[in-house]
């Protein structure tokens, strides 16, 4: 027997200049189960080349929490992508 | 007591909260919508929050500032929407039994703010409308 591997789609919040370029307050991704912040990003980079082109330097938040390349998510996170804050 | 609000800042209101009869000093920290960044010229500003993530973070500041100092009251507000010149965009107000306390409490919840609360702005100009985004952390 084998294990079937299923991909899903994990939904990532844009804010800010990101979200007014990709004219979206939201892009979906197709992930494994579990994956990493690091690999995420490569997947939203070949996914979305026209935001890896923009290059505007930007964080990436799991469940309201700035994020570490390392943390591993999955489809139940909150992942959000934004540039660097500027309120006040 | 932290917000994150489309209504104008009633500062008055701010300093009201934090006075009490067992604090000596009440520091209030505005800031307001400013007609110049560098050389352009600015009409408005619109800020846009991430506002379940910003609320989140704006109570941890609060809760750090109540670990860091012998503060009495706390209140952090910070508008969002349509700004403009003169309006007040953010608002920090302290009360403690001396000075000292409640200076270094607002001024650090103000840095942090502006740090780490996810909040973007974008400057309305005579030459168009822009993107205000830090480039350095």
């Amino acid at each position: 027997m084998y294990k079937e591997l299923v991909k899903q789609s994990l939904s990532i919040k844009l804010f800010a200049s990101i979200r007014q370029a990709m004219n979206s307050n939201e892009i979906k991704i197709n992930i494994d189960n579990e994956i990493t912040v690091l690999q995420m990003k490569e997947i939203i980079f070949e996914t979305f080349p026209n935001l890896k082109k923009l290059n505007i330097p930007f964080f990436v938040a799991v469940n309201h929490k700035y994020s570490k390349d390392s943390d591993v998510i999955d489809t139940n996170d909150e992942i959000a992508l934004f540039p660097y804050v500027s309120g006040g | 007591m932290i917000t994150i609000t489309e209504k104008p800042i009633d500062v008055d209101k701010l300093l009201d909260y934090v006075s009490d009869q067992s604090s000596g000093a009440s520091v209030l920290f505005t800031g307001t919508v400013r007609d110049h960044n560098e050389q352009d010229k600015v009409s408005e500003l619109h800020y846009e929050a991430y506002q379940e993530m910003a609320e989140k973070i704006l109570q941890e500041i609060e809760n750090e500032v109540h670990a860091k100092w012998k503060i009495n009251k706390f209140i952090a507000i910070h508008r969002t929407g349509t700004l403009k010149v003169g309006e007040v965009s953010v608002a920090v107000a302290v009360s403690s039994e001396h000075r000292k306390e409640a200076f270094e409490a607002c001024k650090f919840a103000i840095d942090s703010i502006k740090e780490k609360a996810p909040i973007w702005k974008k400057e309305f100009t005579e030459s168009g409308t822009k993107w205000v985004e830090a480039i350095a952390k």
